[in-house]
Formats: structure tokens, sequence, C-alpha cells
């Protein structure tokens, strides 16, 4: 296996070492930190003077990885706390660090939609919900409780628990705001959507209060059904008239697949909130007449 | 009759009074009506009448240690059919140009490291009394070859050497441009467009993707492949664990045998060609986005003869089906066959499908309309269930309507009939298709590639009786909850939009928005 790695030297002259392997990535690093024996896929860490980034995924890597033995009750116990306030200040020490997807500056924001982070019976999940099939963009598709931003809001954040207490019935009170994602352009490219994360507390899906107008039904899923490398898959789509390629993420298992510009937000979700165990699928290119390779 | 006259005139000649003899006992005297159909007739050897056995063949499976499968079921019959069923096609090719799979199909059976080109092999092949043949789909391809029964070994050798050590010379390549160049003029110029459309109704069921990808290669392509790209896509994708080897009407162990011997080990001609700018596969999972496609076009003066074709609009729609995993696959094979349908000037008879409700309900009711057929096609990870219509471009209207209709009838009342009348119909075309040895070779095969496991026709069977009137409605309400497709050749200009359409299929009655337009 190898991987790029950024090495941050002392005097923060960033220098690119092509390394063989993780293992000698732990050797060399043993000298310098003894604390670290096993090869931590965090971007947080940082070894005395060395700030290993990973700069090209390599999914195998992190698959076997996180499934060693000695990393596995780490995952679960960083899944059971990913709620608390330790995980919450990193998130958002984080999100101003994540790349931003948007490729047209001229855009502006047109929708905000709230990431229900909530524990259903004690276990950490996330809240989606099916789109009724009498509204007429998007009916039947998974989505994030949210919509259209209205001239009457104050800001983002007002429109995502607006329309969440719409959908869904949860008060804007008991909403815990923990910030918001950076804004996510739409397919065709004319408006952006923002993701609020709000913590709602213990949830029981079948008690909230629906509005059959708007949501057909309503699911959790938890992070680490949404972590487990099982459930993950992707699609790659490649644009016929122009050759572009983008790869975005897909998830299984659940009640329902959960595809497109929500799928998407799940993966910068979970960039955000579980960077040590998830890594991003989204990918773009542009493949030039003639030219056969690109970044899968 | 004519004997007796015989009889009386031989009488009459010689005077003699001929006495009858056993065979003719029964012609001669009396007329025909009375010879006795209970007795056997007297000096014929006594028929000895074939039994039936329960005799039947099991398929197996064995994984040999470089991940190639192999399966096969005996057959009786002189022939056999061996083949290599690969995990490759158009939906793999979205890191590639493409085509690819277009031009491996017509690429197949040409030169390679034993044989000088497509001569030397078919002349091979006509030793062993054998033919070879190439097809490839949107996520699989099969070479295959049906020979004489004793010859597998040599057979499994020459499949060896024409899936894994191919030339590709640029001679080939270029004979392959030419032919495809004119088999895409071709398909624009027939008047049956069949092919363009299913291309476009996948198209808009799966936008830019996977299944959605092109089939057949783009005019645009056909310059851009070359054997440095078909070499890269093979190394990807023509490894062991991608492939099967699947042999009807031979004995196992030597089809395990002969794999061993000429397919384990030994290297594929595209290896050692120094590094590949694509180096993994793409394990995309298909993604059913719906969409509408539409292609303009002059179908006024189609046809190729002097008589007059009729000038038609083709328009499909189509709706999210489930994958050939799921346990709803059956319930939704049962609705194609119940919705069955064809062209309006088929003949019926038996076995046509004419008691179908494309037929019934639309066919025999709408004298404009052309044809209208249901299709199925499923996937690993999807499925779309369409049904494909045509009529003159001033009928459109009408046309989209009625297929509107149609679907959303297909989650209501399903009457015992029809229902009992399409699963005894799908039964009986499984199991009569099933009696071909090249079609049991592609079942087997297919299924031991996608599931490493093969359902017997009777386990499918059994699977079909049971499905419930509840079961089809089930089906048809989850599909009419997806997004429509829509694709359309022909002249548009009366076509709905796809708004309207969409409303239309979600209404509860499959009435279609009322436009009041002034211009008709």
């Amino acid at each position: 296996m190898k991987l790029w790695i950024s090495v941050l030297k002392s005097n923060h002259i960033p220098q690119r070492v092509w390394v063989l392997s993780a293992r000698t990535v732990c050797y060399q690093n043993r000298n310098i930190s003894s604390t670290h024996t096993k090869c931590d896929v965090s971007n947080r860490t940082k070894f005395q003077g060395i700030h290993v980034t990973f700069l090209s995924a390599n999914k195998t890597l992190c698959r076997k990885l996180s499934s060693s033995s000695t990393m596995s009750f780490s995952k679960e116990a960083a899944i059971q706390n990913i709620l608390l306030e330790e995980n919450k200040r990193r998130t958002l020490e984080r999100i101003p660090k994540m790349r931003s997807i948007v490729t047209n500056e001229k855009i502006a924001v047109g929708a905000a939609v709230l990431v229900p982070l909530c524990t259903v019976k004690g276990v950490p999940s996330v809240l989606l919900t099916l789109r009724s099939s009498r509204l007429r963009s998007h009916r039947g598709e998974v989505s994030f409780p949210g919509g259209m931003c209205d001239k009457t809001d104050r800001d983002v954040v007002h429109t995502a628990l607006r329309e969440t207490e719409e959908e869904l019935g949860i008060p804007s009170s008991t909403v815990d705001v923990w910030g918001q994602l950076k804004p996510i352009p739409d397919r065709r490219n004319t408006m952006t959507v923002v993701a609020v994360l709000g913590n709602v507390g213990e949830v029981d899906p079948a008690k909230l209060k629906l509005s059959p107008r708007e949501v057909a039904a309503v699911f959790p899923l938890s992070f680490s059904h949404l972590l487990d490398p099982a459930h993950q898959r992707y699609t790659t789509m490649k644009r016929r008239h122009d050759n572009y390629s983008y790869t975005m993420p897909v998830w299984l298992g659940g009640p329902h697949r959960v595809w497109g510009l929500t799928a998407i937000i799940l993966d910068q979700v979970l960039v955000a909130m579980a960077a040590d165990w998830y890594r991003t699928v989204l990918r773009s290119s542009w493949r030039q007449r003639g030219d056969v390779s690109f970044h899968v | 009759m004519a004997a007796r006259v015989v009889a009386a005139r031989c009488r009459n000649i010689y005077g003699l009074k001929k006495k009858p003899h056993g065979l003719r006992n029964f012609c001669s005297s009396g007329d025909p009506g009375s010879v006795p159909l209970s007795q056997p007739l007297p000096s014929l050897p006594v028929p000895q009448y074939a039994t039936v056995t329960n005799q039947t063949y099991d398929t197996k499976i064995t994984t040999l240690e470089n991940g190639l499968k192999v399966t096969s079921e005996n057959k009786f019959g002189q022939f056999c059919t061996v083949g290599v069923l690969v995990d490759s096609g158009s939906r793999h090719e979205v890191a590639f140009p493409s085509g690819i799979s277009h031009f491996l199909e017509k690429l197949a059976f040409n030169s390679t490291a034993r044989f000088g080109n497509r001569d030397d092999i078919l002349q091979q092949l006509e030793k062993y009394g054998g033919i070879c043949d190439c097809q490839s789909s949107r996520d699989t391809i099969m070479y295959a070859v049906s020979a004489d029964r004793k010859e597998v070994d040599p057979v499994v050798s020459l499949l060896s050497d024409v899936v894994l050590k191919p030339n590709i010379t640029e001679l080939e390549i270029e004979d392959t441009r030419r032919a495809i160049q004119f088999e895409l003029e071709d398909l624009n110029m027939r008047p049956d467009p069949e092919p363009l459309l299913t291309e476009l109704i996948h198209s808009a069921a799966f936008r830019d993707n996977t299944v959605g990808l092109p089939k057949l290669c783009p005019p645009d392509n056909i310059h851009q492949i070359d054997q440095s790209t078909l070499f890269n896509y093979l190394s990807l994708h023509y490894v062991p664990s991608r492939m099967v080897l699947a042999g009807v009407g031979v004995k196992h162990e030597a089809l395990v045998e002969a794999a061993n011997k000429y397919i384990v080990g030994g290297n594929a001609s595209w290896e050692g060609q120094g590094r590949y700018p694509v180096k993994a596969v793409d394990e995309s999972i298909a993604q059913y986005t719906g969409g509408m496609r539409q292609l303009e076009k002059d179908m006024s003066n189609i046809s190729l003869g002097p008589n007059k074709f009729p000038e038609l609009t083709h328009v499909v729609i189509g709706l999210e089906s489930c994958s050939y995993n799921e346990p709803d696959f059956i319930p939704f094979a049962v609705l194609n066959m119940m919705m069955g349908g064809g062209g309006s000037f088929s003949a019926g008879g038996p076995g046509k499908g004419m008691y179908t409700r494309l037929y019934l309900n639309v066919l025999n009711r709408y004298h404009w309309m052309y044809n209208a057929t249901a299709y199925h096609h499923s996937y690993e990870d999807t499925g779309l269930f369409c049904i494909h219509a045509s009529a003159h471009p001033t009928e459109v209207r009408e046309l989209v309507g009625v297929l509107v209709r149609e679907f959303v009838r297909m989650a209501g009342p399903v009457g015992g009939v029809e229902l009992a009348r399409a699963k005894t119909q799908l039964q009986s075309m499984l199991m009569m298709n099933l009696e071909a040895r090249p079609i049991v070779f592609e079942d087997i095969g297919r299924q031991v590639l996608n599931n490493s496991a093969r359902k017997t026709p009777q386990e499918f069977c059994n699977m079909i009786a049971a499905v419930t009137e509840e079961d089809i409605r089930r089906v048809a309400r989850r599909m009419l909850e997806t997004k429509p497709s829509v694709a359309a050749l022909g002249d548009l200009r009366q076509l709905h939009s796809y708004e309207d359409i969409q409303t239309g299929l979600a209404s509860r009655d499959g009435q279609m928005p009322r436009r009041f337009t002034l211009f008709r």
C-alpha cells in the first residue's frame, strides 16, 4: 500500500514523502512519539512535528485498518460518544477545514435542511424522512427535513428549524444546533443547500407527528450502520456531453436506499463528525478526449 | 375403395376367388371405417414405446483455486455447449470510453496466440462439428462453442485461447471500426427501432451511470478505442474470479480437468505490457434516477423499399422494478406476462399472448395503436419495467394517456383467470425454453456468475405458482411510487411534458392533467 504523506517539519515547509507502507510510517514515527504504536488514520493526530494527512484515499487501507482487532473497540467507543460535547467541539473545529464542494461561486443559498442527530433507544443515529408521493419534486425519495429559504426567515438555521417543526413536529426549542456545513450545490448547479447539524435528543420515530402532505415516513439510521463498510457503496456517473465524471455515495441496508444530494450531505456529515472512521467518496474529474485515465 | 375395385377386377379377370389374407382382410373387405383401432396390425412388429424416466441431471459447481467457477449439467444428446461468461459489460465502462464491450463482441474469435485468424478457428471447429458465438449485454459477455460432446478438451483449449490470449491487431480493430459504423448506420435506418429505444429508455432511467451507459458504441468513440484501451479494460475485468466456465452435455470431471489444464496458470496476452492508466474495477451500484430522453427524428420516409412504411412515433414509459435477487422479481415477471402485448399485426394464436391486457385493453380497442409491448429488464442491483407503444404522431397525446391508465390499473384488481393464465404461460415458457441446450447453458452460466448457485426450473415454477393477486398489486404499487422514465423517438410535437406524465402516474385513476390547447 502506498500513501502520499505531506510532512510538515518543524520549520513548516511541507515536503512530500513517498512511503511504501503504513507500517513504515509507524516505524518512522516511533522515534518521535513513543506513545503511538499503531498507525492512526486520524487527521488530527499530531506526531511531534509531523502532521500526517492522507491525500489520496485508499479504501482498502481504511477497511483493513479499521477492521483489525485493536481498532474495533475504539470505533465502537467513538460511535457511542459521537453525540457528546467532546465530539461536538471537534466537529465544529473540523468543519471550516473541510474542502468546499461548490464549483460556481456565484450561486446563492436557496434551501436549508436539518440533519437531526438523535438517539433512538440510546443508539446514536441520524433521522431521515421519506418524501410524500404527493409532492411535485423528488417524490418518494429519501431526504432530510428542510426546504426552500423563505424571505421571512432570519437565517438558514431558522429555515431548517422551521421546516423540521412543520414536517416532523419537533419544536425548534428542543433542538441543540451545533453548526452548519459548508454549502453543497444541487445537481443543476443553480443553488446551494446548507445542512444544519442539530441534536434533537432521544426520539421515538413512531411517536413523531408527521405532516402527511410532505412526509410519508421517518426512519433512523444508526451511526454504526452508516459507518459499516458493508453498507457503503458508490456510483460513478459520467455525463454524456462533456465526459465529466463524478462519484457519489450510496447507503444500503436500511429501510430505504439513501442516494443523491441526501447522500452527499450525509457523507459530509460523517467526514465532519467521524473522520477517523470514514473516508469521503466524493470525487470528480474531467476526462479529456483521448485521455483514458481518471481518478476513481 | 380402390382396393375393392382392384380385387373385384382380379376376380373377374382370372375367374379366381381371391382368398383375403391377414392384412387385406382389413382394407379390402368392407369400408375403411371398420378397421378396429384397438387391435394391433397382425404382421407388424410389436412397438416399444419410450418411457418417462426420472433421470434428471444436476447442475454441478466447482470453484477452482484461482477463483474461476466451473459449472456443468449433463444432458442427453450428441452435442455439447461449452462457454465462458465474464462479469463485464457496458455497465463497467465508466472510466473508459463507452463502446469497449461492443468492440470486444465484434473482435471475439479472431487471431490469438495459437490461431492466425478467424478462419483457422472455424476450420479447427469444423473438425468437431462446432460453431462459435459471442454475445455481450449490459452486464455480461458470453463466449460459447457448441461442438460434438466427445471433444470437450480441445474446445476448452480453444476457448481459453480466445478469451485470454487474443492478439487484437490493428487490422482487426480497423475492421471492427468499419463493422460498428455500418451497424450504427443500419440501426438508424431501420423501420423497427427496438435497439435504439432500449438504449434511450436505459439512458433515461439510469442517467449517466452503470446500466444507463450506452451499450452501442457512440460514434465519437469509435476512433478513440485502440489496442491499449482494450487491453487495459481486459486486464481489469477478464480475471478468473470474474469468470465462469459453463458446459451443458458434458461430464463435470472432464470439464474441471480441462479447465485446470488450459485456464489455470498461463499468461494472458495483456499481461506484461507495462502500466495501464485505469487501475481499478468500477464497483458502482446502479442508480435509478428516472427522467426523459427525447430524440426528434423524421420517420416519415424510412422505408427502404417501394412500399411506404407508416410514420410512427415511439414512446416508452418505464418505472423502477427490482433486481433478480429479490423475492419480488417473480411477481414482476408474472406482471410482465400478464401485460404481454406485441404488434397489432401479429397473427395471434396460442402462446402469443392474445388475451394479455395490452392486447385486450389497448391493441384491440384503439385501432391507431401499432404496437404496445411490456418489457422487464432486471439486473443485479436494479430493474426496469417499461411499456413501449407506437402510433402516428397525431395520436401521441392519446397514446400516452392510454399507457398511463394501463400503468395505474396494474395496481387495481386482478382477475383470477388472467392471473392463472399469466402464471401458466410463464411456467410453460420457462420449461419450453429450457429444453434447448444453448439456453440451458446461458441459464446455468448466468446464475452461477451472479449468485454462485443455480435455482432449478422446478424451484422457479414453484415460486411462480405461489404468486397471488396481492403480490401483483403490491409490486405494482411499489413500482408506481418511483419516478417515471420516458423515452420518445420520432415526431414529438404532441408529447406531454415530463411533469404531466409524472402527475398522471401519481393520480388515483391514471387521468392525465387536462391541458387546453388551441392547436392540435
